[in-house]
């Protein structure tokens, strides 16, 4: 038992460690198309107004429809009224974005990006932005724990060498 | 009971330590504390000119030095080389540019950029010896690429297709050069392009020798992505939004050619800094231009000035 727990404890913290180096190393170069940074700025945006439990600026970004759905509770989504209550509640803490890509179709923006630097605590997160008018709106987030790239996903085992480069 | 003690004095000193691993990692996060950018955001940070009365230290350059440590200039040097003296350009037209008026735009971008005040602001940026960059480029050649490689091109397809053309002879291979691959409108980058870049620039070891390249592909792929207007002042929107990108990437390429000299604490490089602005313009053709290069206006973007404490500028001084 004793010996059982030793080991768990070596192996946590060098996990634990493992991780740290990881996120401790220096960051790519973010992305540079037009709709990334404004997006970044919107992400950003909204990231603050949750920090600050600004329940105004929420509202002004959400759509009425709005909803956000995680991957634990995929088939209870989280309503507007909720959302905002809840960040108005816990004030979360503004954590980085980056790796973003935006597909745009039409006035749909499908914004993804990780949330976080940490591995252990990183989100990933799906936005779905609807063009109103000269606005954006946000009408939909699915949210789940980044995870590890060797966790299976169907389709996604033979990812290409990934190249360093800068943008 | 001794040992049931010890259990749980292990227990809490695991757990202790677990906690203070995790506290050290939020620690060591990077903290976005440069005090001569205006934040906007975690993507971008730009001055639009110099703070006045800002104060520089000793000469006005950046301080170089390893590690990313502080800097006057808001950018700083992180012990690797730069291409210095004259760069060299090579295009490769990959796909069909066949009655394409880019060829022409574009090339002569690269006949022009050498001795411009635009390109006088990499001057600002020099390696360990404190040797400066040249306000010099030759265009030096181009090769045609007729799809080698298909029309969705992989991070590794591009390096071939850089590679074929220099082991071929169609271009010189040459380590003071940048070679840009110019895809059509036709021709995707499978790694993000339109997604989450423009284009992009490395290195690779090609034939023994460090060869600096970039992939820029054409915003008539995805306008609203990659193109700051839907006309030119060229006349070629398509190719009149290379003409920032391809300037964002060369610029780049000579002062962090193999990703380990200039950028930020944030990691950007010195036009990541200013990217998609472009100061005053004024209008060509039914178009916003910002700039002259020889007989053509283009709008390019602006770049980051390392001196007078770091501003963003389409010139320099």
């Amino acid at each position: 038992m004793l010996k059982a727990a030793a080991v768990a404890c070596v192996v946590a913290l060098a996990t634990a460690t493992a991780t740290l180096a990881a996120d401790s190393a220096p960051g790519r170069v973010p992305t540079v198309t037009r709709l990334v940074k404004l997006f970044l700025e919107r992400e950003d945006a909204l990231a603050a107004a949750m920090s600050r439990g600004d329940s105004a600026a929420l509202a002004q970004t959400l759509s009425d429809d709005f909803e956000l759905r995680t991957g634990a509770r995929a088939a209870a989504p989280v309503p507007r009224a909720e959302f905002i209550a809840a960040a108005e509640r816990t004030r979360p803490p503004a954590r980085p974005v980056g790796r973003m890509a935006v597909h745009e179709l039409g006035s749909v923006a499908i914004v993804s990006f990780v949330q976080g630097e940490d591995a252990r605590t990183a989100i990933f997160v799906v936005d779905v932005w609807r063009q109103d008018a000269a606005d954006w709106k946000l009408v939909v987030r699915y949210a789940s724990p980044a995870g590890a790239s060797d966790f299976a996903i169907p389709g996604a085992g033979h990812a290409q060498p990934e190249i360093p480069k800068k943008y | 009971m001794r040992k049931r003690l010890f259990q749980q004095m292990l227990f809490a000193s695991c757990a202790a330590a677990l906690v203070a691993s995790v506290n050290a990692a939020q620690v060591l996060a990077p903290e976005d504390d440069e005090p001569d950018l205006v934040p906007t955001g975690k993507g971008w940070g730009e001055r639009a000119t110099p703070t006045p009365g800002y104060v520089t230290h000793g000469n006005g350059n950046a301080k170089p030095g390893g590690g990313g440590g502080g800097s006057s200039n808001g950018i700083n040097y992180h012990g690797g080389p730069l291409i210095l003296g004259t760069t060299n350009v090579y295009y490769i037209w990959y796909g069909n540019w066949s009655g394409n008026s880019a060829t022409s735009i574009l090339t002569d971008l690269a006949q022009n950029m050498g001795g411009s005040p635009y390109f006088n602001i990499n001057t600002t940026y020099y390696n360990g010896s404190n040797v400066h960059v040249s306000n010099s480029v030759q265009y030096a050649g181009s090769t045609n690429d007729s799809y080698s490689h298909g029309t969705a091109l992989s991070d590794a397809a591009i390096q071939a297709v850089v590679a074929g053309a220099i082991n071929s002879g169609a271009v010189a291979k040459d380590a003071n050069a940048v070679y840009f691959v110019l895809t059509s409108a036709d021709v995707t980058a499978t790694s993000g392009f339109c997604t989450q870049y423009c284009g992009w620039h490395t290195h690779g070891t090609i034939g023994g020798v460090d060869i600096k390249y970039s992939f820029v592909g054409n915003p008539d792929r995805c306008p609203n992505s990659c193109a700051a207007q839907t006309t030119g002042p060229n006349g070629n929107a398509g190719a009149d939004g290379m003409a920032s990108i391809l300037a964002h990437e060369l610029e780049e390429a000579v002062t962090d050619p193999d990703l380990n000299a200039w950028y930020d604490r944030r990691g950007y490089e010195n036009a990541d800094k200013c990217a998609w602005t472009f100061g005053t313009t004024y209008t060509k053709n039914g178009a916003q231009a910002n700039m002259q290069l020889g007989t053509r206006d283009y709008l390019i973007q602006r770049n980051w000035v390392n001196a007078k404490g770091g501003y963003c500028a389409t010139q320099y001084p």
